[in-house]
């Protein structure tokens, strides 16, 4: 009954720190998704890590992330009532996700960590993609966005 | 084949440069860094060199002065710069490319070996001078001459500028009239907006100018290539000849020295400016067409149907189609990326 107990609560502990961690990611996009419906650019820009990559594009300048937040929320863009339908952890074939290419498999094997996962977000009317990464110290940075692609 | 030439490019990669010259940090504001080869990223110091290959970067407030021999350079804020290895002339060394922003290089006293400096639209053969290079948003460039002489070289037109004088390089075109002007006059913020605006009122012109680009980097690759081609097989043929002199104990030395030292030489010179003309379709591809892609995509974000957007993705798919097979396949390593 003791042993019982003990692996009961290793199983707890183990599961809940597997969600506290996808709480972690699933709360990140929550703030980012509220910086863009409300144009908080510098927000965005804290939250941005460079390279990043835009569909199948490589940015390195951090700068021309900034461009493209401000220039996203100068279009009104905003994402009504999303819905998280999908979070997983990057596979060695997810690179193709945003594009099958050399460019962005490179990025792939190079800037993200094993932790990062990939959240699909869906509104009524498009999908978009998130790359999300693990900095450490609690910091989920925002490398990768793809989208919105109509459904 | 494919397999051996990557391997041969990453060869290059690793293999430090016999002629080309280190570029030392003697200034710098902000936070630069530089990319070395293999994709590694450091923040840049004073004192720090900058090797062939490396690429530096500037963002927001940043700038960087450099310093190699008689040759010294100032890269502004918000630029890519890189140093590239070519042969020119039979021999090998490096050229200064400026891909986005602006560096001004000049030289302290003509030494006659001034290395060639390059944008995306244009090339500069500088003679005991001080140029600045502007690289604007949609590839087109800015040479303005403060001292000596600068040939400027674009889609085989040539322009000689002295002093005071300048000219400007649209991407895909030769040289536009020479002007009169003088570095310190150019307000580069101005001269960029100016450039950003002309390719927001027609972005499919823009593109189809950096396609014509895309098209000349990789004609020059396909002129090249069979050359190579041909002398790595009489090299192959000659190191067979070696090899079997060898197994028959005699010396090979003089055969080394009448067949196969020339021979190396040319095969090495060759597969550097392929990959020279690789890298600088690389960085169109990457600093232009692909900053040309965030800029247009961010602004019809919520409109991804209009017609114009589209154009101009069909455009940039052909650059990216043509690129991918004629440049990617057989002649960039993922360590470039």
């Amino acid at each position: 009954m003791k042993k019982l107990c003990i692996i009961f609560a290793v199983i707890l502990i183990l599961s809940s720190c597997s969600s506290f961690k996808q709480r972690k990611f699933t709360n990140t996009a929550d703030s980012i998704i509220s910086f863009i419906n409300t144009g908080k650019i510098d927000q965005m820009n804290s939250m941005t890590d460079t390279p990043f990559i835009l569909d199948g594009e490589v940015i390195l300048l951090a700068g021309d992330m900034d461009l493209f937040w401000r220039n996203i929320s100068n279009a009104g863009f905003v994402i009504n009532n999303p819905v998280y339908t999908d979070t997983f952890a990057v596979g060695d074939d997810d690179y193709k996700i945003f594009e099958d290419t050399m460019e962005v498999e490179s990025f792939f094997k190079n800037y993200i960590s094993e932790d990062a996962k990939i959240m699909i977000i869906e509104t009524t009317d498009f999908r978009l993609i998130f790359l999300l990464d693990d900095m450490g110290k609690r910091e989920i940075r925002i490398k990768g966005f793809k989208g919105p692609d109509a459904l | 084949m494919k397999k051996l030439i990557c391997l041969l490019l990453l060869l290059f990669l690793y293999l430090p440069a016999v002629f080309a010259l280190d570029y030392t940090v003697i200034y710098m504001e902000g936070f630069p860094y530089v990319r070395g080869t293999g994709g590694s990223e450091d923040d840049l110091f004073v004192g720090e060199t900058v090797r062939t290959g490396d690429t530096v970067i500037t963002e927001s407030g940043d700038s960087v002065e450099l310093e190699s021999g008689a040759f010294r350079l100032k890269v502004s804020e918000n630029s890519v710069f890189t140093i590239i290895e070519k042969e020119q002339n039979g021999q090998s060394g490096n050229v200064l490319a400026c891909f986005l922003g602006k560096f001004v290089f000049s030289v302290n006293k003509f030494t006659g070996n001034e290395p060639d400096l390059i944008t995306n639209s244009a090339v500069c053969g500088v003679r005991g001078t001080s140029v600045a290079i502007l690289a604007g948003v949609d590839g087109t460039s800015l040479i303005i001459v403060e001292e000596g002489l600068v040939e400027v070289q674009a889609e085989g037109d040539i322009v000689a500028l002295g002093m005071g004088e300048g000219v400007e390089v649209e991407t895909g075109s030769g040289p536009g009239e020479k002007f009169t002007a003088l570095e310190s006059e150019i307000d580069f913020s101005a001269w960029n907006q100016d450039r950003m605006d002309t390719m927001l009122t027609d972005p499919v012109r823009s593109a189809m100018n950096i396609e014509q680009r895309m098209i000349g980097y990789i004609t020059q690759i396909q002129a090249i290539y069979p050359l190579y081609l041909e002398k790595k097989a009489l090299l192959d043929e000659y190191r067979d000849v070696m090899s079997s002199m060898k197994e028959n104990g005699e010396d090979t030395s003089s055969y080394y020295q009448e067949n196969v030292i020339e021979l190396e030489k040319e095969t090495t010179f060759l597969i550097l400016n392929i990959r020279y003309y690789a890298l600088s379709a690389l960085s169109l591809r990457r600093y232009v067409l692909g900053r040309m892609y965030l800029i247009l995509k961010s602004m019809y974000i919520t409109d991804l149907v209009n017609p114009v957007y589209l154009e101009f993705l069909e455009i940039r798919q052909n650059i990216l189609d043509v690129y991918e097979k004629e440049v990617v396949e057989s002649f960039i390593v993922q360590a470039d990326i």
